[in-house]
């Protein structure tokens, strides 16, 4: 479908250029919004909990914790609807598109020219963040929850679990505050984010899945465009 | 780069870094006390060298102050009273020359366990056995239970009459080595070694003696009333 109309693009392109190509559908732009609004309050409530100066300030320690904790069990669900609601085909896609590496996804970090172009919709850095913070998320929903409910869990577990937590939340704001910036230094993927859609002939440039390498041509093409991220 | 291999070759690190992840978290879960216990002295070390961005490293053993209320309550220690009512042959009100002069002292070296999983080793507290304070007022018949509430007007704790008489239960006005901060709780808080943080409640102001337990604030919101440590 949606090379179909990268096709039609290069043959009526002035029209395609105002409508652009639709890079995320209305589901995985909920999925993320929703996502990201409930992580970033989590890093709030969080950092209040951790900073021992901010929590001094704000105090109300019980009611920041159960914020925090309401926000937590929270942030999995948009994902979870969406992967199992009946809009799910575009999200599917993208989330096999982030399992998958390919040679180009590690070459990304090797900084090496020439395969680059053949990353698809996502580049290696793209598919590690998001790794990261899918694995991320999950041990933090983990520890959180043995935290809270630290008895009837050993203690043991608690002391672990906040271990867990306290550095997972150091990874995961890091890399919260790195994605923002990113995004906010790339206007045309940023703005697929909120309008679900690329300019056509952006999308010609950074095709949705890698076409199979062949060397001679594909070298030449990459060395032209360098590194440049292929993604939305 | 060399294409010599099949460069359409697929695999799924995706899953795996997820998977890894989940398996550090459960891992850490498992054995992160024990790390926690090697590694927190010398990340003490190393958080205090870091002055105030110290505090934001995990693993080392400083206290997180936590309060309930939107302050820290400041209590002027020349004029701190600390109410002792409810099922007592003498009400008492006392102030902390009575504490440090007129009642028995106890030191005791003993962990602080938060609920939460944070612990900090071989915190000093100095002060007067509860159970001292207790047999200065006099329980009279009929009475099982205490009611302890906090300066800052939210924060009630309990314990029983016969948890409350451990000999590591304090009326504690000391703590490393210094007088009980505003942070901590000071002037005066209370320290029952053997439970979890919460019943170590700060800025303590008036001890009731009762008939019921009434569960206190942190109990209400769902934690347990015997708050024994690892029990």
């Amino acid at each position: 479908m949606l090379a179909r109309e990268v096709r039609d693009g290069e043959q009526g392109r002035a029209v395609e250029v105002e409508s652009g190509v639709e890079r995320f559908d209305l589901t995985e732009r909920l999925v993320h919004w929703t996502t990201g609004i409930l992580l970033v309050s989590l890093l709030v409530t969080g950092t209040i909990l951790y900073v021992p100066s901010l929590m001094l300030s704000v105090g109300h320690r019980a009611t920041i914790v159960n914020i925090h904790v309401i926000t937590g069990l929270a942030l999995v669900a948009p994902i979870v609807i969406g992967l199992l609601g009946r809009r799910r085909g575009a999200l599917v896609a993208d989330v096999r598109r982030l399992d998958r590496w390919s040679k180009s996804d590690f070459a990304y970090f090797r900084r090496k020219v020439g395969v680059a172009t053949e990353a698809g919709k996502f580049n290696g850095g793209q598919k590690l963040a998001a790794a990261l913070f899918a694995g991320g998320i999950l041990a933090m929903l983990l520890s959180g929850i043995v935290m809270r409910w630290s008895p009837p869990f050993p203690n043991d577990w608690a002391r672990g679990a906040t271990l867990v937590h306290d550095t997972i939340y150091l990874v995961l704001f890091v890399l919260t505050i790195g994605h923002i910036l990113v995004a906010v230094s790339r206007p045309v993927q940023l703005r697929s984010m909120f309008t679900g859609r690329v300019p056509a002939d952006w999308a010609l440039r950074h095709p949705t899945d890698p076409t199979p390498l062949r060397r001679s041509a594909r070298r030449e093409e990459g060395a032209a465009a360098g590194r440049s991220p292929a993604s939305g | 780069m060399p294409t010599t291999a099949d460069p359409n070759r697929v695999t799924h690190v995706g899953r795996r870094t997820v998977l890894g992840l989940l398996g550090v978290g459960v891992a850490g879960i498992a054995v992160g006390a024990q790390v926690d216990g090697a590694v927190g002295g010398v990340l003490t070390k190393v958080s205090s060298s870091l002055g105030g961005l110290g505090a934001l490293l995990p693993g080392a053993d400083n206290f997180r102050i936590y309060t309930v209320t939107g302050t820290i309550p400041t209590v002027d220690a020349a004029s701190y009273r600390l109410v002792v009512d409810g099922m007592v042959e003498r009400p008492l009100s006392l102030g902390l020359d009575d504490l440090r002069i007129r009642l028995p002292r106890t030191k005791l070296v003993h962990y602080f366990q938060c609920v939460t999983g944070w612990r900090v080793p071989d915190v000093h507290w100095e002060g007067v056995r509860l159970s001292a304070v207790l047999d200065a007022a006099g329980v009279r018949k009929g009475a099982t239970a205490l009611r302890f509430f906090s300066g800052d007007g939210e924060y009630t704790e309990s314990l029983t009459l016969s948890q409350a008489r451990l000999p590591n239960v304090l009326v504690a006005d000391r703590m490393i080595g210094d007088d009980v901060t505003p942070d901590h709780g000071g002037p005066v808080r209370l320290y029952v070694a053997p439970m979890y943080g919460y019943k170590s409640i700060k800025w303590l102001d008036r001890i009731e003696v009762t008939d019921r337990i009434v569960p206190g604030y942190w109990e209400n919101g769902g934690y347990p009333v015997n708050a024994w440590i690892g029990g």
